[in-house]
């Protein structure tokens, strides 16, 4: 016969004693707290390894491309010509930074970099609202065919863009005659060769093909929403608009937060692509961000260690603004970003 | 089929011809070619061999054989050179231009040539080429005396050219409707921009009920089209940028667009600026003018939207037209403006085309004998003429080409073979070690398009129509009129060598003249589209105010010293 008591509550902490013939015998010694501690943290620890060899990939992409690139900084000490060994060159010192002081084009590409990045940054509430909208939309191929036809001008490149709009926009282009067929104005104004147009009409290319694609993140984060939320909500007698702006509006915000702070650090960072292929003589006072003008001092003229020096105060500006809007969010929402 | 047949005999026989009479072509004799490699001729703005229609092309095989080969052919642009430079993994044969030499040298990526004068590099170090030699070795070396480039197309002395069959560049019009205004005589801008309102007149819209304009310019090659267009009407050669320019008489280096101590000289760039003002008030211009890029000017052209043109974009056109209609008179043609491009004197090659051998090479011997075959009578003659069948020796012992060649040519139906034949080909015809009009050993031109009983016949249907009517031999013909007239010069006094003698320019300097540049491109609008005299030279004053506010007057001294001791020592050597 055997007789099993539970020797310390009914799990059996310590380990099961058995009698046999009366004796009391200790069958199995179960491990102490220590050790099964030790065992739990271990597959724990297992778990969060498996986690972190998944991300290995990425953190190695990241490495390679966001941090060995900084090595290049080096390259802003130097008068660098290439073909030859960096540390055969010219050791300049501070000079291309000095430089950058003297450089009136920075001012002028800085200001407007600035403007871009402003009405970037007031724009960035509208793949927001347009997944808000989106979701709205009740009938499920409409919904899609929506989602899929503002999502791929993302894929479209910059020089397909450029072509598009100059058959739609030059002189002769079918949206910049049409006023004039339809009597509204005498005579065509190209949008591409107007000064004052630079700002909004690039903006809103940009918009036009990054908008869907920008969505994408906030529609998961409606998918994610509760529905008893919805359902409270009605119950209340919330109709469509009310629970977008009660419901799904404010389990958004986090998410808005989030990336307008991570846009931030993107503040000066437009990139150069499109502005090159729009620019011409007379949209390039507005149109030469600060991206554009080290691509043309670093790549087109050669000069790069210019270049570099003027990426490397580009980037600590970033760094800069990145720490001050984590800071803020910090004061406002009890909670820090990064 | 049939044309593959002919191929191959004509390579073989080109081959044969190569080997037993070994004409122009200083045969090795420690070549060891026994090895099949590949060799990879780099260069900026070469097309890569993938994309070239009929590759590889008789000449190429040719040369493929002779060396036991494969040739290809890599693009390279600045950024994808640089790259290559500085990893040390360049193709064994690189063409560079000035921003690279020193780069090039100060970082041992070149082979010097001179350690195989005596064995591989024969062609490159005969007599003839020994002023072109001497140059590169004083300017190209960055100091250190020896050769490690080569250019293409060198003239030699006593070449003595023609102006070839039609002309590359001048005031460019649309035959049939320059013909149907009664073919007014154009000696100025004033006359062209009359012919061009006149056409524009008659011909207001295309078949399509698209707007016709006079012309537009090529914006995506900065100011080039503005003080090109300049160049020509004034008699002027620019330097790199546009921002000097070289007197093609008296061989004077002016500032171009800053010209405040120059005020009683109309400049290239200021002429070009004006033309296009006084285009813009007449409502010829188009209105796109300061947007458009190359591929637009194409495009436009294809569609008819063009009566006239600054370059060379009509081309597509052209063939577009003679396709459909071999007999077309609806073709560009060119009219003489006061410089014609023509009978230019490289005696040391064309400057801004330098062709070293690789260190990094794995084959640098061979790299070295291909490098060195590109700059024979052989291969010179192969590329413009077609290897050895596509033109023989006559009975009078001089070569000429043959009907069939000829023919080729001009017939659209034939435009594979003419691709496959390799004549003219743009990347192997910017390599080749010889002008045009040198005389070969034989006693013909490199060019045999180029004689004068060749001339006539490879004319297009418009430009047949063009002699008939103007009373022509061959359409250049307008040219030698307007030079013996005195209304006209030619390339013949100008020394381009100088530009291949001048020191590099210093990393402030260029600076200030890329500086320099992006303003007056940013002034084209105020420019052109001035309304009146005095908007115009009010929009003037503020480049030339701005100009000198970007240290314009610190880039004219530098540049009038380095010109004017780059022409003493040219003179010196001379």
């Amino acid at each position: 016969m055997v007789d099993e008591r539970v020797g310390r509550g009914k799990a059996g902490h310590r380990g099961t004693a058995v009698t046999e013939g009366g004796k009391w015998k200790a069958a199995k010694k179960l491990p102490s707290i220590s050790e099964r501690r030790k065992k739990m943290a271990m597959k724990k620890s297992k778990k969060q390894y498996k986690l972190l060899w998944m991300a290995l990939p990425f953190m190695l992409l990241v490495l390679l491309f966001n941090y060995v690139p900084i090595f290049g900084w080096i390259y802003s000490v130097y008068d660098y010509v290439p073909g030859v060994p960096l540390f055969e060159c010219d050791f300049m010192g501070l000079e291309y930074f000095k430089l950058i002081l003297k450089d009136g084009n920075i001012l002028k590409a800085l200001k407007n970099t600035i403007i871009f990045a402003v009405i970037g940054i007031c724009l960035t509430p509208l793949p927001m609202l347009f997944a808000i909208l989106l979701n709205e939309v009740k009938n499920g191929p409409v919904r899609k065919f929506i989602q899929t036809f503002t999502t791929l001008p993302n894929f479209i490149s910059w020089v397909i863009i450029f072509s598009l709009a100059f058959a739609l926009f030059s002189t002769d282009g079918i949206l910049t005659t049409l006023p004039v067929k339809l009597g509204i104005v005498d005579k065509a104004q190209s949008v591409l060769s107007s000064k004052e147009s630079v700002y909004w009409f690039q903006t809103f290319l940009g918009q036009w093909k990054s908008l869907g694609w920008s969505s994408i993140i906030y529609l998961a984060a409606i998918a994610g929403i509760d529905q008893g939320l919805y359902e409270a909500a009605r119950v209340d007698g919330a109709g469509h608009f009310r629970c977008a702006l009660h419901v799904t509006l404010p389990s958004m915000i986090e998410t808005y937060v989030v990336l307008f702070i991570l846009n931030i650090g993107n503040f000066l960072n437009t990139g150069y692509e499109q502005y090159m292929l729009f620019k011409n003589s007379i949209t390039a006072p507005n149109i030469e961000v600060l991206d554009l003008y080290v691509y043309r001092i670093g790549l087109q003229n050669m000069d790069y260690s210019y270049g570099v020096a003027i990426s490397i105060i580009k980037s600590v500006v970033s760094i800069t603004l990145v720490v001050i809007a984590n800071l803020v969010a910090k004061k406002l929402r009890g909670s820090t970003v990064i | 089929m049939k044309a593959k047949r002919l191929l191959a005999l004509l390579s073989a026989a080109a081959v044969a011809s190569g080997t037993f009479t070994g004409y122009g072509y200083a045969e090795e004799t420690s070549a060891d070619v026994s090895e099949h490699v590949d060799i990879t001729i780099g260069g900026i703005n070469l097309s890569s061999s993938d994309s070239v229609d009929g590759w590889p092309s008789e000449v190429v095989q040719k040369l493929e054989e002779k060396f036991n080969v494969t040739l290809k052919i890599k693009h390279y642009d600045n950024e994808s050179l640089n790259l290559d430079l500085a990893g040390g993994t360049t193709c064994d044969i690189v063409q560079i231009n000035d921003d690279h030499i020193e780069g090039v040298i100060k970082g041992k990526h070149a082979v010097n040539l001179e350690d195989y004068q005596d064995t591989l590099a024969a062609n490159i170090f005969r007599e003839d080429m020994s002023f072109r030699n001497s140059i590169l070795k004083e300017f190209k070396s960055n100091g250190e005396g020896v050769q490690y480039f080569v250019t293409p197309r060198v003239t030699f002395g006593d070449t003595e050219a023609n102006y070839g069959t039609t002309l590359n560049y001048g005031y460019i019009v649309r035959w049939d409707l320059y013909k149907a205004i009664g073919c007014p005589e154009i000696n100025n801008d004033e006359d062209y921009i009359e012919a061009l309102k006149a056409m524009k007149e008659i011909y207001p819209e295309t078949e399509d009920g698209l707007p016709v304009y006079a012309l537009s310019a090529y914006n995506d090659s900065q100011l080039h089209a503005y003080f090109f267009k300049g160049c020509l009407a004034e008699g002027y050669v620019n330097l790199e940028g546009g921002l000097y320019v070289q007197n093609a008489e008296t061989n004077e280096l002016l500032p171009d667009i800053y010209d405040v101590d120059n005020p009683e000289v109309l400049t290239p760039f200021w002429s070009g600026v004006q033309f296009f003002n006084q285009l813009y008030r007449e409502g010829l211009l188009d209105p796109d003018c300061l947007i458009t890029k190359g591929e637009d000017l194409m495009d436009k052209y294809t569609k008819g939207q063009y009566l006239g043109g600054v370059n060379g974009h009509f081309s597509g056109y052209n063939q577009a037209q003679r396709t459909a209609d071999s007999e077309t008179l609806k073709e560009f043609v060119i009219l003489p403006s006061k410089l014609g491009w023509a009978n230019e004197k490289n005696l040391a090659g064309w400057f801004g085309k330098y062709y070293f051998v690789s260190s990094h090479s794995e084959n640098v011997e061979r790299a070295v004998m291909v490098l060195d075959y590109l700059q024979s009578e052989e291969f010179s003659r192969d590329i413009d003429s077609g290897i050895e069948g596509r033109w023989t020796i006559g009975e009078d012992g001089t070569p000429a080409l043959t009907e069939d060649t000829i023919s080729m040519k001009n017939n659209t139906e034939r435009q594979d073979e003419w691709n496959s034949s390799g004549i003219r080909e743009g990347n192997m015809a910017g390599m080749c070690g010889e002008d045009y009009y040198n005389v070969a050993s034989d006693g013909g031109l490199i060019n045999l398009w180029y004689e004068e009983e060749v001339l006539t016949s490879s004319m297009t249907a418009a430009q047949k129509d063009m002699c008939e009517t103007l009373n022509l031999s061959v359409p250049s013909d307008l040219l030698k009129n307007h030079v013996e007239a005195g209304t006209s010069i030619d390339l013949g006094n100008c020394m381009n060598v100088i530009q291949l003698a001048l020191e590099t320019t210093p990393k402030n300097i260029v600076r200030i003249d890329s500086n320099c540049e992006e303003l007056a491109m940013n002034a084209l609008p105020s420019l052109i589209q001035a309304e009146t005299d005095e908007e115009f030279a009010a929009a003037k004053a503020a480049l030339l105010e701005e100009l000198k506010n970007a240290g314009a007057e610190e880039s004219v001294e530098w540049w009038t010293n380095a010109w004017a001791e780059a022409k003493q020592a040219i003179e010196a050597l001379q």
